[in-house]
């Protein structure tokens, strides 16, 4: 399962990356509307897979979708890693890395989360009643942590790549036909 | 016999529009190549198609892009959106108009793909419908793990078997089913809900795609219009659903007709202003009498006065 996941993230990945930036040119004077040196077939081949490609639609606005995946078995191929609870702390893998906390009734979260924020780059929040604790995050500890300069609001109007810091990466293909627009 | 000959008071048309590549064929229509792609195009042709009373609009789907001597088609629009995807979006900016996806039994699982229409169905509340279709061709195959392997022979039993698992997962939100190419165990979560079934289109054209049509379909396309033809297609499927045990009003028959627009007074449908549209507009209507079988009629075409 483990090594199927893998070779689904890195398929998901050549796809996006199949049609380069700039393949879309609408150029009326040569009569092409695509690039088709910027399209690539993917031509995976690999223990449980075989797709020829390329993708069915443009590159993804952001370059590669973020990809989250539970540490520490499946690290290897996320831009974001999730741990459960404190033991985020721990995790050395790369990349941007999340904590798991299960949000129970009474739970002293603000002093978890000013410990966790030095180490992790966000929370994921479990709670069996999530009405009442959006309702409880909204009045005490958003406030709190927005004034202490430790909760990142979200900007309108950007990618959820740029909102969680991490840069949009340019195809594969792209360097290896050595260019792009 | 001419069509003036034939009237029938009790006759009701339902408009299906079909655009096979999406919103806009002719690329050099607009600013930026990624409106071919993008949402605004899909939802001005929705809210466009529903303002003008149709009951329906299905887009045509490729699970490969165009080639042409072993290379990427460059010229024309290629690639398009998920459209259980896209129809989910739709929905919620439109109130009546039924969405049909075009999708593939040959190279989908069908436990996922009931499980996907069934939740469009949900957010439509009832506008959902499936244009069946498969696949025989290695060629498409390439695109997907199993790889190309159904002769045509193979195909519409494969497709029954995959029909088969989606029907009993809406109707009775279990199955258990061990065929010939499925072994599956499956359940959908919530309560079965006999209005929430999405309609099942077919526009097979072989004898074993009219055959399948006349078993399991509600709705099926014709390429005939020519009166005639239409005539003698729809006599066909009669005798099939006969064969079939089911009674003639059992299905809906939509022959394509081809619009072609052109400016008033300006050039006709050779001239210049017919290119941007004579490819991307079908309008379709039935030779059946009951609407009782498309939900989306009643609330979508006007009384009478």
């Amino acid at each position: 399962v483990r090594r199927e996941a893998g070779e689904v993230v890195d398929a998901a990945r050549r796809l996006w990356d199949s049609w380069e930036d700039g393949a879309l040119i609408a150029d009326i004077a040569t009569g092409r509307f695509l690039d088709h040196e910027k399209l690539h077939y993917v031509d995976v081949e690999s223990e449980f897979l075989s797709i020829r490609g390329p993708a069915l639609m443009p590159r993804p606005v952001q370059g590669q979708v973020p990809v989250f995946a539970r540490a520490p078995d499946q690290t290897g191929y996320a831009d974001i890693t999730l741990s459960d609870g404190l033991t985020a702390l721990d995790d050395r893998s790369p990349g941007l890395k999340f904590a798991e906390l299960a949000l129970l009734p009474g739970t002293e979260l603000l002093p978890v989360l000013r410990r966790l924020a030095g180490s992790v780059g966000g929370v994921v929040l479990r709670t069996p009643e999530p009405v009442a604790a959006l309702e409880e995050l909204d009045r005490h500890v958003i406030p709190a942590l927005a004034a202490e300069g430790i909760l990142v609001p979200p900007r309108p109007g950007e990618t959820l790549r740029a909102q969680l810091g991490l840069s949009r990466p340019s195809s594969r293909y792209a360097a290896a036909s050595g260019g792009n627009t | 016999m001419s069509g003036n000959d034939y009237r029938r008071p009790e006759a009701r048309l339902h408009l299906n529009g079909f655009f096979p590549f999406g919103p806009i064929y002719v690329w050099d229509q607009v600013a930026r190549p990624e409106d071919y792609y993008e949402f605004a195009g899909f939802a001005r042709l929705a809210r466009t198609a529903e303002r003008g009373l149709f009951t329906s609009i299905f887009l045509g789907d490729s699970q490969r892009l165009r080639e042409h001597l072993g290379r990427i088609t460059d010229i024309a629009v290629t690639g398009r959106p998920d459209q259980l995807v896209l129809f989910a979006h739709l929905t919620a900016i439109t109130e009546r108009i039924g969405f049909v996806a075009t999708l593939n039994t040959t190279y989908s699982d069908p436990v996922e793909l009931a499980r996907r229409l069934a939740t469009v169905e949900a957010l439509s509340g009832g506008r959902a419908g499936w244009n069946l279709v498969t696949t025989g061709n290695a060629w498409t195959g390439e695109n997907f793990r199993k790889g190309g392997y159904l002769g045509h022979a193979d195909r519409y039993r494969h497709a029954l078997e995959h029909l088969e698992i989606v029907h009993r997962l809406w109707d009775h939100r279990e199955v258990d089913f061990h065929g010939e190419f499925y072994d599956v165990t499956a359940s959908l979560p919530g309560p079965p809900d006999p209005q929430l079934r999405p309609i099942l289109f077919q526009a097979g054209e072989s004898d074993e795609g009219r055959d399948f049509a006349a078993k399991y379909a509600e709705v099926i396309f014709s390429r005939y219009i020519a009166f005639d033809a239409a005539l003698e297609f729809a006599d066909d499927i009669a005798d099939r659903l006969h064969a079939a045990a089911r009674p003639r009003d059992d299905i809906k028959i939509f022959p394509a007709a081809k619009i072609t627009l052109g400016a008033t007074g300006g050039p006709g449908p050779t001239g210049e202003s017919s290119r941007s549209s004579n490819r991307s507009g079908v309008a379709i209507c039935p030779l059946g009498t009951s609407t009782a079988r498309c939900r989306t009629s009643p609330r979508s075409i006007p009384s009478r006065p």
